[in-house]
């Protein structure tokens, strides 16, 4: 099976002119008959070499004589390489052919380059425990070392952030080993003192989503799915839900779920422990939602969520930024483009007939907007702290992604 | 041999700058926004240096054969040796690079910034850094022919110097277009420059200050067309003066190539459109080819950037297109500006 697919993403295609075929075979077929001809006689060789030999031996040409390879690109008309179907190809124009393809095929690079049977079926199914950890592991690792510095700076109960920033949601909480993991349906034998519900994930026999692949997707996962999770619970969790020992809260309390996001600002948040509360043993830290202030008591109270706290937060809690969390993670945003000299501003005149002009901005260049771009911006700071390097990596400064992609070429 | 060819190994993402060397005519810099500039053997088809950089490259030139400078994001001013792959840094902005040129006359690099400065640098003296003079505006695009040296800056504001006396500009022009400026090319024979708008129109002007010279400047529009009854208008990215026969090519974020007469006024010739937008052309020396780079130009934002075609760079073989036509018949009715005609243009 995975077999076809490798056919259908890269087919045989022929070195001479960059022709696709459905197999090898047609592949030879057509080079017989349309590079490895003899166009003196209606013979067809198997190979450029035979054909060569052919003529000189048949028709009497001088070696230097030979016609070139008919109907071949330019640079690959010779008789040098010596190719028979899909065998004899250079390897790099093996590798600029598979490269080429990818782009046109719109695939990430190093896709067809790697084995094909090796990805991974995909199939609808819950993964099993052990998956999950795998594919958890992978992926910090494809994040690479920037959120690996990440995780100590969190708080010890790990998945207890909500409105976090966006690197803490990269880095998912497996400092919390068991209850993380368990599956649902564990909750009511959680021993007493340990939260009831592992933060993050939806209680058990909660209908709706199955609980692996979110819990799987976490890490990717928006934040701004998880408010919605709560509501049902803010009031009064449904009975035989939480377990008559556990409840480590007093009457009142709310369970430890994101506070909803829209608190009126007179009322305490519920991260606030109320008086008499103390902390369930076994975690140090009680699982509410806190700001993610490293260093932060946790007494402090956490800002109403939505509200525009740290730029980092803020960014977190709009859908829309979560796409570019990864790029945020290591920076802060690009400070917006300012006017050097506002006397100077200019406006567009306005158009006589109904006009798209494609570039809008009277006072600033594409180039200039681009560079504000996360994924461009590059920090003055950071140059000035390190000094006018010339021969510094490039890689250091750039997106991870862009790196990886030309570890491939 | 077809019309032209694309070049093998083009960079990532975007193409900021394409520039051919001043002596041969098929070595070829690529400027680019994946951070590199890449040194190419346009006859070869072959990539022969890759120069990495901080951040992405926005500006590159040749010094002489086998030196080229960059300059982008990060505000470093380096000199590349092509045959080496070394590089040099020569100094810095405080803001990024927009554009950079080599005078040849006076072994000088001149470079302009979004940091309102030009600066020139002396890349052979242990401490290159030369001469800064400050500007009103932002550097946008920066053209030399001979020892003039045209600025063309942010709020449409133009300075043109000698660069052999540098302590004030030789004028200070506002731009005849009413939008911003986009791009700026000095013709070969040193008499005038053309720039272009983001509003599909290209300039044509004199250096001359006397008011017969000024009366012939002009501007037409290009690089725009209309759908719908709606005129939809695309910026004009670059322009380059042919070497030997002063017509010029232009592109634009339309994907489309033109050279026109600027003489005669006419359009010679429009290539096929492009799959993207062309952000930066360049004749080479000898005047045989046009470096075409084709890649994605930001008018979409990064949403247009999800969708945008991979970047290219095209060779394009130039023939006789680019030759100023020899008219024998009476010409169609001249432009409002064309009073007076330029000499040899009715021909017996």
């Amino acid at each position: 099976m995975a077999k076809k697919k490798n056919k259908q993403v890269l087919r045989p295609w022929c070195w001479y002119c960059e022709r696709e075929f459905e197999d090898e075979k047609v592949l030879m077929q057509h080079q017989k008959a349309k590079h490895f001809k003899c166009n003196m006689c209606p013979r067809r060789l198997n190979t450029a070499g035979g054909l060569a030999v052919h003529i000189q031996q048949v028709h009497k040409l001088e070696p230097e004589n030979l016609p070139r390879i008919e109907n071949a690109l330019p640079g690959r008309d010779g008789y040098e390489v010596e190719i028979f179907g899909m065998e004899g190809i250079p390897a790099p124009d093996m590798a600029d052919y598979k490269r080429r393809k990818e782009i046109e095929l719109g695939l990430t690079p190093g896709t067809i380059t790697q084995p094909q049977n090796k990805r991974p079926k995909i199939e609808n199914r819950p993964l099993s425990e052990d998956e999950l950890r795998a594919q958890l592991e992978a992926h910090k690792a494809l994040m690479g070392a920037s959120e690996a510095s990440a995780p100590p700076a969190l708080p010890a109960a790990g998945g207890a952030v909500y409105a976090a920033p966006s690197q803490t949601y990269a880095a998912p909480p497996t400092a919390v080993p068991t209850p993380v993991m368990s599956p649902p349906g564990v909750p009511p034998m959680v021993p007493p003192g340990a939260p009831p519900f592992v933060p993050g994930m939806p209680p058990p026999g909660f209908p709706g989503q199955p609980p692996f692949p979110f819990l799987a997707c976490r890490p990717m996962a928006p934040p701004p799915g998880f408010p919605p999770v709560p509501p049902p619970f803010a009031g009064s969790p449904p009975p035989g839900m939480v377990p008559p020992m556990a409840p480590p809260f007093p009457p009142g309390a709310r369970p430890p779920f994101p506070p909803p996001p829209f608190l009126a600002p007179g009322v305490p948040p519920p991260g606030i422990p109320p008086p008499g509360f103390s902390p369930p043993p076994g975690l140090g830290v009680p699982p509410m939602p806190r700001p993610p202030v490293p260093g932060a008591s946790s007494a402090s109270p956490p800002p109403p969520v939505g509200a525009p706290g740290a730029p980092a937060t803020g960014s977190a809690s709009s859908p829309a930024a979560t796409q570019n969390t990864q790029q945020q993670a290591s920076t802060a945003p690009p400070p917006p483009l300012v006017l050097p000299n506002p006397s100077l501003a200019q406006t567009n005149p306005p158009f006589k007939k109904g006009t798209v002009l494609k570039w809008d901005d009277p006072n600033f260049a594409p180039e200039e907007k681009r560079s504000r771009h996360p994924k461009y911006h590059f920090s003055l700071q950071s140059e000035k702290t390190d000094g006018p390097v010339p021969n510094v990596p490039p890689e250091e400064m750039r997106g991870k992604k862009r790196a990886r992609a030309e570890d491939f070429l | 041999m077809s019309d032209q060819i694309e070049l093998a190994s083009p960079p990532f993402d975007s193409v900021s700058s394409v520039r051919f060397s001043p002596t041969n005519p098929n070595h070829l810099l690529v400027s680019a926004w994946d951070t590199t500039v890449r040194f190419y053997d346009v006859a070869a088809n072959e990539q022969k240096a890759k120069f990495d950089h901080r951040a992405a490259v926005l500006a590159c030139c040749f010094g002489d054969a086998t030196h080229g400078y960059s300059g982008g994001l990060d505000t470093s001013v380096r000199e590349l040796d092509l045959e080496t792959e070394k590089v040099n840094h020569l100094g810095q902005h405080s803001d990024a690079i927009s554009s950079m040129n080599y005078s040849r006359d006076q072994n000088l690099l001149i470079t302009g910034s979004w940091d309102r400065t030009i600066r020139f640098w002396d890349p052979r003296a242990p401490e290159p850094s030369k001469l800064k003079h400050d500007l009103p505006e932002r550097v946008y695009n920066m053209d030399l022919v001979n020892h003039i040296l045209v600025v063309a800056m942010a709020s449409r504001l133009f300075h043109i110097y000698d660069i052999r006396k540098m302590d004030s500009p030789a004028q200070t022009r506002e731009s005849s277009l009413k939008f911003m400026t986009r791009a700026l090319a000095c013709m070969s024979d040193g008499q005038g420059y053309a720039t272009g708008s983001v509003e599909g129109r290209i300039a044509v002007e004199y250096f001359d200050p006397s008011p017969q010279a000024q009366e012939k400047k002009y501007a037409f529009k290009c690089h725009r067309q209309t759908i719908d009854d709606v005129d939809h208008v695309w910026p004009v990215n670059a322009l380059s003066f042919h070497p030997t026969y002063n017509t010029f090519a232009s592109a634009g974020s339309d994907g489309t190539v033109s050279i026109w007469d600027h003489k005669s006024k006419k359009r010679l010739r429009q290539y096929p459109k492009y799959n993207a937008p062309v952000p930066s052309i360049a004749f080479n020396c000898d005047g045989t080819k046009l470096a075409v780079g084709v890649s994605y130009t930001w008018e979409e934002g990064e949403e247009g950037a999800k969708t945008a075609e991979r970047p290219a760079v095209y060779i394009r073989n130039v023939g006789d297109e680019v030759k100023v036509p020899f008219f024998t018949r009476t010409p169609c009715t001249p432009l409002a500006h064309e009073r007076l005609q330029p000499k040899g243009w009715t021909g017996t």
